[in-house]
């Protein structure tokens, strides 16, 4: 055979295996050329979401390299209660499910498989360490693992751009500039800020609370004494409080005004929330747009939200346009804490359980879930997630910290969720002191103390 | 399909060795007629390619018409399938859910006959059968209650208190709603409580007494649900539809999903339509305006796969609902292969193939026609060729063998030797022109045939001197043949190889001043492994090369004139050659002898310094059993021999016999073949040593003399050498008379010397033959 034959036979075969590499491949993706060659299976994945297309989208995209293999979302009501159940059925599996963080009292537990255990079958080396570490916990036989995160959220505002733009105001970029704006709408006759109070201080000031932990100039001191919760730490948290309180005592937010007229904000659910935002009432047993410019300017939440939001919009045609935003907080903006979104988890009821890993694996392989975090409103689980966060919201990474940075050991978030509720409800009647004025800042900060002082070692 | 026939019809016909005859013919002959006959058919070749587009193009356009008429028809066909599918599914539903609402209606009227309070009505309805796949609930106006199975003392509990529930919540806070209590409702697919599976519901009101916590009994408004796994329900829409992903959802006249297939996404079809489609805001009102249209509808849309899929509707009976079915066009059935199109286009090629046969058989019958006519005009032109050459040569002989006899007379005065001289270069230069004419003509036709048979290097060696020596001689050129004379002899056709060296050679003469050199080499090359010397090859057939180079340093030849060399009548300028007498075939004739031979020619000349001709000729060795053993012919005295000399011309006669006496021989005349015949017959065995045959003789011609002369009943009637002394100069003259028994061919006019070479040849091989039938 001559040298031009083999050479061309060489040059043959390099182009066929490098045309099949990229056809196997999800830009980094390895196909499992195991599965692709057995048997036809379906899979079942529930969820929680009604309409799950970013989820859609990667099956549909697992489906065509996998021909094989279909897998069937099932959307299931009253998650939190029905899932256990649906997971304990055997008659009709589930072979994966998206869940919240599964520790050790989670109902899901005893039907989710241990990822870590897999072995080379399960491949999560592309997403973030600091979104994984927080869905491990550590078992009686060591750290385990039962979902991964599926994106990262992150908490801030949505401001309703039309309302402000009728009001002539421009979306805040400082704190100077938020208070100019609540002052503008108080005037205009407008609560600026609404939602629940178990998710408006938490909204607007937890990203900051944790910003003055992981970010202050000495991180394992602060970290140490947050952890030890030593006495007067409180007081590391105090500008977060006053601002609240702030805040509360302008009648910034009005939680008689959110009990007694916006009850839909008494609900933490979602879309009810959303609704509200919309300005999308019951009328005649019917939810109907009221107008579209809306009655909230500001409303504190996570990012994940703005899925329901475009929706509700959708359905009802509103033509209120909104933005989210970091709540801007400081006087150089906002603050980004990235928490976990929902996980996905194998069944371990499973009976195609390698399928159902090699899912994960392609799910968390980083074009997909970055494609996946777009469609869904979140960060996407990747190595450079909080690379993404500075792109995407033009802060300094000074202003950005993560979950892993302010876990500590006892109930912290639960801790200021409460003391955070409660200045939220300060201007309420039903919480203030006999005479009918509110408490001063240091009552609730004196509350924080001896909360975190529950804690201390 | 049919263009290529045509093209391989035309290049066959453009590239066919008849093709190129019969081009060949019609350019010499200048037959405007057979030119008109090829223009007429290019005409028809035309038509014919006309016809086979058309007839493709009308495949072509039957095909698309049929494709694009066949895929609508398809399209329809599944289109309709489709539709039945979808009323076959809604009127499926619509059973299924008569039953299960005749289940609770019976259920909620004995209850409420039997005036059942609460803990009653839980016992009764746990009894009640609801299949494997469903369950009775009670729930209360705040959406708790129990469902219809036992556990431990009591019954399971169900509540359905969260966001997700929001509708089935309003249900049940309407129980109270005094206008509804009759009517029997139906809930969208829910998540059960009780077991986490997708279900849905028919449901009723119903007023029931309970006493609680040791207080009186009350009436309160419950909401019984009769509860169904949406699986199951699906499990009796699936049915072997041959669609690959049809799935089927009923929806209200809003859109909203009653029961779902997963396929459709979200909570509302119009707003699945919206996101998956990229729909604007106006298009989803309008598709929402528009629904449900009476008699059901269809959409073309793409599904959450992004497919292009068909969405048709029908009303379920009996319902408010309407059942949805999904299709993606990929699932479509694909087009069956339709009978009548498929005739249609094996006619239509039936057509083009016989068209086509048809002109292919015209083309044929042409090219018969014309090669009969071709034929006959040959055989004609032939005829009239030979007769002008016997015509022409006869007196030409008599003229050259007259002009010979007379230049022996000694005592001819120095000018009529002169003159005599003068005539016989004439002369011979009319037969030699008359002899390339014939052979121009008989190697451009085609009909020139080459005679092989053994020859030697030093025969050819011999051959070539004997010729082309005197006349080097003649102008004092230095004449030499260099080659190896040891090589085996080789399967040639001694005259025409002959005739490429004379032609070349006695042109180096005419063109060699005096005092120069013609030079003439050969050397042979075998191909394949050299075999054994010793055994002589003696199967012959081995593959040779003879090289030849033919030199000499003559006036040369222009450049120009090289370009033109090969072709007929072509001569070099005067300006650049002396007026050399000659007709301009010799070298054509050279060149068409070497392309017979499948050999090759090359020239280098240089004007004023010389020419080589190189010639490759390719040969076979010659099997030794053909190989003829030396005759010294040349030798052989010729003196006393008797010869018979058949000529009916008298002059002829008169002169062959002068020329033969002039070597002593002794010569009988006969006038015609019968007295030939005659005259062998009535002499001694072996008198004669041979016979000179005229071919064209009255009484009895040449050929048939020959024949009876072989077929005498005595010993030297098969040896006497037989040669025929013709002006019937053609091949096939040539072949006539070795075929009637002849030895050997002398064309006229007659060359002493060949003919005195000729005779003692062929009296020495018959002497050989002679000897050799005498020792067996």
């Amino acid at each position: 055979m001559s040298a031009l034959k083999r050479g061309s036979i060489l040059v043959l075969l390099c182009t066929a295996a490098l045309f099949l590499c990229a056809c196997g491949t999800e830009s980094g993706y390895k196909v499992n050329s195991q599965l692709a060659a057995s048997g036809k299976v379906r899979l079942t994945l529930i969820g929680m979401n009604p309409d799950f297309r970013a989820m859609e989208s990667v099956i549909s995209k697992f489906c065509t390299i996998y021909p094989n293999c279909s897998i069937e979302y099932e959307y299931v009501q009253n998650y939190g209660k029905t899932l256990p159940l649906r997971l304990a059925d055997r008659e009709d599996r589930a072979d994966l499910f998206i869940t919240t963080n599964i520790q050790a009292d989670s109902t899901a537990l005893p039907y989710a498989l241990e990822l870590l255990s897999q072995g080379p079958r399960l491949n999560i080396s592309q997403t973030y360490s600091g979104l994984i570490e927080n869905f491990t916990y550590g078992g009686r036989n060591g750290t385990k693992l039962y979902a991964v995160p599926m994106d990262g959220e992150l908490r801030g505002l949505y401001v309703n751009t039309t309302l402000l733009s009728s009001l002539g105001l421009k979306v805040p970029r400082s704190l100077d500039e938020l208070i100019a704006c609540c002052e503008r709408l108080k005037k205009a006759g407008y609560v600026p800020f609404q939602g629940n109070p178990g998710s408006f201080g938490i909204g607007l000031l937890y990203p900051y609370i944790c910003s003055l932990v992981a970010n202050s100039p000495d991180y394992p001191g602060t970290y140490s004494a947050v952890n030890a919760c030593e006495p007067g730490i409180s007081n590391l948290f105090r500008p977060a409080f006053e601002i609240l309180y702030g805040f509360a005592e302008k009648h910034y937010y009005d939680y008689k005004y959110i009990e007694s007229s916006r009850g839909a904000f008494a609900n933490m659910a979602e879309d009810t929330m959303a609704r509200d935002f919309l300005n999308i009432v019951l009328s005649d047993g019917n939810y109907k747009k009221a107008d579209d410019r809306g009655l909230v300017a500001f409303l504190p939440g996570t990012l994940s939200w703005k899925g329901i939001l475009d929706r509700t919009k959708e359905d009802f045609h509103s033509a209120i346009e909104y933005k989210f935003i970091l709540a801007p907080v400081s006087s150089t903006g906002g603050y980004a804490y990235l928490s976990p979104g929902y996980g996905i988890a194998v069944s371990s009821a499973s009976l195609h359980r390698d399928w159902a890993l090699e899912f994960l694996n392609f799910f968390f392989t980083g074009t997909v879930n970055r494609d996946f975090a777009r469609q869904e409103n979140g960060i996407p689980n990747t190595k450079d997630a909080l690379d993404y966060i500075r792109r995407e919201f033009r802060i300094s990474p000074e202003h950005i910290c993560q979950l892993g940075q302010v876990t500590f050991d006892y109930p912290f978030y639960q801790t200021i969720r409460e003391a955070l509720i409660d200045v939220s409800k300060a201007n309420n009647p039903k919480y203030m002191k006999k005479d009918g004025t509110m408490y001063e800042l240091q009552h609730y900060m004196d509350n924080l103390e001896k909360a975190l002082a529950q804690y201390r070692r | 399909m049919s263009f290529s026939i045509i093209w391989t019809i035309w290049r066959k016909r453009l590239h066919s060795t008849d093709a190129e005859k019969t081009q060949r013919r019609f350019q010499r002959s200048g037959n405007r007629g057979l030119w008109k006959r090829r223009l007429h058919s290019s005409h028809h070749t035309l038509w014919l390619a006309a016809g086979n587009a058309i007839i493709v193009i009308l495949i072509i356009v039957i095909f698309i018409a049929f494709a694009g008429s066949s895929r609508q028809k398809m399209y329809e066909q599944n289109i309709s399938d489709i539709r039945n599918i979808n009323r076959s599914a809604a009127n499926i539903s619509s059973d299924f859910f008569l039953n299960q609402r005749s289940r609770l209606i019976n259920a909620s009227e004995y209850i409420r006959l039997k005036n059942l309070d609460y803990d009653e009505a839980l016992d009764y309805i746990a009894t009640v059968e609801t299949g494997s796949a469903g369950s009775f609930e009670l729930l209360d106006s705040g959406a708790r209650g129990f469902a219809s199975l036992r556990k431990n003392a009591g019954f399971i509990p169900v509540e359905y208190r969260s966001p997700d529930y929001e509708r089935l919540m309003k249900i049940c806070a309407e129980s109270g709603s005094a206008q509804k209590q009759n009517t029997v409702f139906f809930t969208p697919e829910f998540t059960d409580s009780l077991n986490a599976r997708n279900s849905f519901a028919f449901y009723r009101y119903i007023a029931l007494s309970r006493r609680q916590n040791g207080a009186p009994p009350q009436i309160h408004n419950y909401t019984l649900l009769s509860i169904c796994r949406t699986k199951q329900y699906r499990g009796l829409l699936e049915t072997d539809s041959g669609y690959r992903d049809l799935a089927t959802a009923l929806v209200n006249r809003q859109g909203d999903y009653v029961i779902a297939d997963s396929a459709f996404k979200s909570d509302n079809l119009f707003r699945y339509f919206y996101v998956f489609n990229n729909l604007s805001l106006e298009e989803r009102m309008r598709l929402e305006s528009e629904f449900p249209a009476d008699g059901g509808g269809i959409y073309y849309l793409k599904d959450a796969g992004g497919r292009d899929s068909v969405f048709v509707y029908a009303s379920v009976p009996g319902t408010d609902w309407i059942a949805v079915s999904s299709v993606p066009l990929s699932s479509f059935h694909n087009s069956r292969l339709d009978l009548s199109f498929t005739l249609i286009i094996a006619l239509l090629l039936i057509a083009l193939m016989l068209m086509n046969m048809l002109w292919l058989e015209g083309i044929n019958r042409r090219l018969e026609e014309s090669a009969q006519r071709e034929k006959e005009a040959s055989a004609a032109k032939t005829d009239f060729l030979s007769r002008m050459s016997h015509d022409i040569r006869t007196p030409l002989n008599v003229i050259i063998g007259t002009t010979i006899l007379a230049e022996d007379i000694p005592e001819n005065p120095p000018e009529t030797a002169k003159y005599l001289r003068n005539i016989e270069q004439s002369g011979s230069f009319l037969a030699a022109l008359v002899n390339d004419i014939l052979d121009l003509n008989k190697v451009e036709s085609g009909k020139m045939e080459l005679h092989l048979q053994p020859y030697s290097a030093s025969q050819f060696r011999q051959g070539i001197s004997a010729i082309i020596q005197p006349l080097c001689d003649k102008k004092n050129i230095a004449f030499s043949i260099e080659g190896d004379d040891s090589t085996p002899p080789l399967m040639l056709d001694r005259m025409r190889i002959n005739q490429i060296f004379y032609n070349i050679l006695s042109n180096s003469v005419k063109f060699t001043s005096e005092g120069g050199w013609i030079k003439l080499s050969y050397s042979l090359s075998f191909a394949g492994p050299a075999r054994e010397a010793d055994s002589g090859d003696r199967a012959g057939g081995r593959q040779a090369r003879i090289e030849f180079a033919a030199a000499d340093n003559g006036s040369g030849m222009s450049t120009e004139f090289q370009r033109h060399m090969f072709e007929a009548f072509s001569q070099e300028s005067p300006s650049m050659r002396p007026a050399i007498q000659g007709t301009g075939l010799g070298l054509a004739i050279v060149k068409n002898l070497v392309d017979l031979m499948k050999g090759s020619i090359q020239v280098e000349s240089l004007p004023g310094k010389g020419t080589v001709f190189h010639i490759v000729l390719p040969a076979e060795t010659a099997p030794q059993s053909l190989i003829e053993r030396p005759v010294a012919g040349s030798v052989l005295p010729l003196g006393g021999r008797h010869i018979l000399l058949c000529e009916d011309n008298p002059l002829n006669s008169e002169i062959a016999r002068k020329i033969l006496e002039t070597k002593g021989m002794t010569v009988d005349c006969a006038e015609d073949g019968r007295q030939g015949l005659e005259k062998f017959s009535a002499s001694p065995g072996f008198f004669y040593d041979a016979v000179l045959m005229d071919m064209m003789m009255p009484v009895m011609n040449g050929l048939d003399a020959s024949r009876a002369i072989r077929a005498l009943p005595r010993p030297d009637a098969r040896l006497i050498p037989i040669i025929a002394m013709t002006a019937n100069a053609y091949d096939i003259d040539v072949r006539n008379s070795l075929d009637a028994g002849m030895n050997a061919h002398l064309a006229k006019p007659i060359e002493p010397q060949i003919l005195f070479s000729t005779l003692a040849a062929q009296i020495a091989l018959a002497a050989q033959a002679y000897d050799r039938g005498r020792k067996v």
